[in-house]
């Protein structure tokens, strides 16, 4: 089957990488769970990042395990993967991954 | 690696023994990259164990209470039946690919049900918790328009499964029942 373009600038790629329509709900949860459970709001907020960075990492490992897979047929058109489709990405293992 | 290793030291730092469960998540992260749990139940069940485990990383950092791990049940039983919704939104597309789904392999009907009947159970949890003491009235106030909501979208599901309703009501919990229990945990223990 045919490769796919590279249909993400590699600002998009970053921005598509951050997954935020599912990575803001993972941090809004652990933080809300970690004032919930009394641990002021500073502490609150820097579990909410530590659950964002952590759901962003793992959304990535996800995107990088599955970078040849999903550069062509059908996966190409569904997973919108960036480190599949900008090549820049993919020669750098950008994002250290 | 940037970002877990951004999250292992802020985590390390802010409340290590949530370092436990942080630690069982990244194994499940790393065993789904290696693709080791590919049939559907076990993808509902790592979706699950996922959530659940985000917000127990969270509670350590204060105080693990019987509340908060009901609701962290709460969202396990969600996301477990939220990826039979999820595999009925995307299964036009996955008819023709090799992945294995829910839907795929029970059919849409049954994984409707399936998806009912953990959303049913998560309401329970998530009620249930207000019956620790640990929250106040307002908790019950949203996590009764939370269970409301969820009741109506869960019927709707239920007896009418399509990928195009599916696609909406992941919207719904996504973007709006989501956010909904977590400002109740919020404000419930201010």
């Amino acid at each position: 089957m045919p490769e796919s373009k590279p249909r993400f600038s590699k600002p998009m790629a970053f921005f598509w990488l951050l997954r935020l329509n599912r990575t803001v709900m993972v941090a809004t949860i652990t933080g809300a769970a970690a004032f919930t459970a009394g641990a002021g709001v500073a502490r609150s907020l820097w579990m909410t990042l530590a659950g964002w960075c952590l759901a962003v990492g793992g959304f990535s490992l996800d995107f990088y395990a599955d970078r040849d897979l999903d550069i062509r047929g059908p996966r190409a058109e569904i997973r919108h993967n960036p480190l599949a489709t900008a090549p820049s990405l993919r020669r750098q293992g950008w994002l250290s991954l | 690696m940037t970002f877990i290793a951004a999250s292992f030291v802020v985590t390390f730092l802010i409340a290590p023994w949530a370092l436990l469960p942080w630690g069982i998540i990244l194994a499940v992260i790393v065993g789904l990259a290696l693709h080791l749990f590919e049939t559907p139940l076990a993808r509902a069940l790592t979706l699950g164990l996922l959530q659940a485990l985000y917000a127990l990383v969270g509670a350590e950092a204060g105080r693990l209470s019987l509340g908060l791990g009901l609701l962290a049940g709460m969202f396990f039983f969600a996301m477990f039946g939220g990826r039979g919704m999820i595999g009925i939104r995307d299964f036009p597309q996955d008819e023709v690919t090799r992945v294995q789904t829910l839907p795929k392999r029970y059919g849409a009907k049954r994984t409707a049900q399936f998806t009912a009947v953990n959303l049913l159970i998560s309401y329970a949890l998530s009620l249930a918790a207000y019956f620790t003491g640990e929250f106040s009235i307002i908790y019950l106030y949203l996590d009764l328009a939370f269970i409301a909501i969820g009741l109506v979208c869960a019927w709707l599901f239920a007896t009418r499964p399509s990928p195009k309703l599916a696609y909406v009501l992941t919207m719904v919990f996504m973007m709006g029942e989501g956010f909904l229990i977590c400002l109740a945990m919020i404000l419930g223990s201010l």
